[in-house]
């Protein structure tokens, strides 16, 4: 009889925290989806002809705004115009590029060589989702990079498998696992990151960090392995590297460290240039890097908050730009929100790839919101049964789940579940 | 008595099985071929270079197979016993109740998940003769959550059926829809690593949801 008891107790409960669970997925989603606003980030680019920063964006209607920080608006060619050495194709083709900018002599050949861009956002932080690499040949005597016939991955060490015969290449393993003790590597190998596509101008290799925090250059030249110490330290355990692999090779890439902070590997001595990013948060933030001929600019933020940082060519700060953004929801809409709903289910990982199963709780003010729905559920109970009496499980899901609850319990008592004794929608009694 | 139960649910389950089986089976051996003809057609490394660098999922066909898992099981399992009220006839037997819908539901379970375990294993076993480990271990990451889905996909197609409330169906159908949602959620390869264990422990205790209309059915009352 207990067993009985116990699985028609279990099955009401299970089926009444599904429905809460849709519910706390679902209904915030509509809720946002209803009365989220906002345009979409604006695209900030520096402009050394005018020292100011320039913002191309659209207004929540659609429509497209070319502005500079001080709020002054332009047209799309003159926006161009203005920020030549990004749109330098246009203005090239409209003879319309400066002869010197900052005292510098401005030829298209300099302009192309002087430029680089690259993006950060915080789902790179996690790790590759299939782990398996190639080791390209970074001294190709030939113009583009081609598929070795292995492919390795960590496990500890280094183990490549060649894609002819499907089997382990020991050789290759052994020589590349060599060659990292070799620098002084300390096994098992701790993070690896490398960009494996072709698709680049040329190979700079792998990054590898060892049991000791140390981290390592792995390439292959000429087809043999080479490892080097790159002797980075105190700078912090590294989170993420990636290597960006440009024309220009100043840097190999960029590297978060634990402490939030967003350093430059540059190819010069493996030197690290960390740059003050005020506020960066790469958990939340995504960066974008542009390199000119005049100077370097960062642009970063997230919903709430963008920066913009122009550094000159020794990566100093030369001028700097913040904005709010209207973006998500006004603060009333919000304010509603977190009354409506107590928490939200989170299935989706926050700024990340992958999937999630968290509960997001709203500020204090959802507890007026539970208070609500508590009185509004008594004053629906004495219409439809005539009584403010509470069962204890009806207390528990109103004051846990505030409105999921609310909806849970309103089929239950709704009249049509109340006509012919022992019913009720997800069976609580 | 559990074996009469258990032999009575094969007798309806088996053709189920066999039929699942051999549509994935089928998909697996279409997918296993195409595999081998474009091995065949050259190394192997760009081929595993494509599927690293643009994600390509070669066996993106068998992402509804959990949930089709599980609706065929449902409703082979209580379509026959539903519109006669034959199933009342079980529920009133000299046995606790609720324990006989237990062994209804366990077998109906066990159909999917062997079923959907043999997708699994088959998949896993082409998948290595071909691609080394790595994607193996991420193949079966992604392929897992979908074959889960087919577990709240029964339990709330059991209930809806079970029920005898078309507006208790109505709700029991959306719910298990938007369950299912969850565990199909396009999350790329191994999207689910590290939140597995939370998404399998729903799915089994979801199980649970078809005992209160199993109830209803046997009192015939709303």
């Amino acid at each position: 009889m207990i067993i009985e008891s116990f699985f028609k107790k279990i099955s009401g409960w299970v089926l009444c925290l599904s429905a809460v669970l849709v519910m706390a997925v679902v209904l915030p989603r509509m809720f946002d989806l209803a009365f989220r606003q906002g345009a979409p980030t604006p695209f900030i680019l520096y402009s050394p002809v005018k020292d100011l920063f320039f913002l191309s964006g659209s207004t929540p209607d659609g429509q497209r705004v070319y502005r500079d920080e001080t709020g002054r608006q332009y047209d799309r060619m003159e926006f161009m115009m203005a920020t030549p050495l990004f749109w330098y194709r246009n203005v090239f083709a409209w003879n319309s590029m400066p002869e010197t900018i900052q005292g510098v002599l401005i030829t298209r050949e300099a302009v192309e060589e002087g430029y680089q861009v690259f993006r950060y956002r915080p789902q790179d932080l996690k790790e590759p989702p299939v782990p398996l690499w190639p080791l390209l040949e970074s001294a190709s005597e030939f113009s583009d990079l081609r598929l070795p016939e292995t492919m390795f991955w960590k496990d500890g060490g280094l183990v490549f498998e060649n894609g002819l015969t499907r089997k382990k290449d020991l050789e290759m393993t052994e020589k590349v696992n060599n060659a990292l003790s070799e620098a002084g590597f300390s096994f098992p190998v701790k993070a690896l990151w490398g960009n494996s596509t072709t698709r680049k101008p040329h190979d700079d290799g792998y990054f590898i960090r060892d049991a000791e925090g140390s981290l390592f250059h792995l390439r292959q030249v000429r087809g043999e392995p080479v490892c080097m110490d790159t002797g980075i330290r105190g700078i912090g355990e590294i989170r993420h590297l990636a290597v960006t692999e440009d024309r220009r090779r100043e840097f190999y890439g960029y590297l978060v460290t634990d402490d939030g902070r967003f350093h430059l590997l540059m190819q010069e001595n493996y030197r690290v240039e960390s740059l003050d990013l005020k506020d960066f948060d790469p958990e939340t933030m995504g960066l974008i890097f542009m390199a000119d001929l005049l100077g370097r600019t960062v642009v970063y933020g997230d919903e709430e908050k963008i920066y913009a940082l122009r550094l000159g060519l020794d990566y100093h700060p030369v001028h700097s730009y913040e904005e709010e953004r209207i973006q998500g929801l006004s603060s009333g809409a919000s304010r509603v929100r977190s009354m409506l709903f107590p928490f939200v289910v989170q299935t989706r990982a926050e700024y990340g790839r992958g999937a999630d199963l968290r509960l997001d709780f709203s500020d204090h003010t959802s507890f007026a919101g539970i208070l609500f729905f508590l009185v509004l559920f008594m004053v629906i109970r004495k219409w439809w049964k005539g009584t403010f009496f509470f069962r204890l499980h009806e207390a528990a899901l109103l004051f846990l789940f505030g409105i999921y609850g609310f909806f849970v319990l309103l089929v239950q008592i709704y009249p049509c579940f109340e006509k012919k004794g022992q019913k009720s929608l997800f069976g609580l009694r | 008595m559990i074996r009469a139960f258990i032999f009575k649910e094969w007798l309806k389950l088996r053709w189920a099985f066999l039929g699942l089986s051999l549509l994935g089976f089928s998909f697996l051996l279409f997918t296993g071929h195409g595999l081998y003809r474009e091995f065949a057609a050259g190394p192997a490394v760009p081929i595993w270079q494509n599927l690293v660098e643009r994600q390509v999922m070669f066996f993106s066909g068998l992402k509804y197979f959990g949930v089709l898992a599980g609706l065929v099981t449902a409703l082979v399992q209580w379509l026959p016993d539903t519109p006669n009220r034959g199933l009342r006839l079980q529920l009133h037997l000299p046995f606790p109740q609720m324990q006989g819908v237990g062994i209804l539901v366990l077998c109906g379970a066990l159909t999917v998940i062997v079923v959907c375990g043999l997708m699994i294993a088959a998949l896993l076993l082409i998948t290595q003769y071909f691609f080394p480990w790595p994607v193996v271990r991420s193949v079966g990451l992604t392929v897992f959550p979908w074959m889960l889905a087919g577990l709240p996909v029964y339990a709330m197609a059991g209930a809806a059926l079970l029920d005898i409330s078309l507006l208790r169906r109505v709700i029991y159908g959306i719910i298990g829809w938007q369950m299912a949602s969850l565990y199909l959620a396009g999350c790329g390869y191994a999207g689910f690593e590290g939140v597995l264990g939370l998404y399998g422990l729903m799915a089994l205790l979801m199980l649970f949801a078809p005992f209160i209309s199993a109830e209803r059915f046997k009192r015939g009352t709303l």
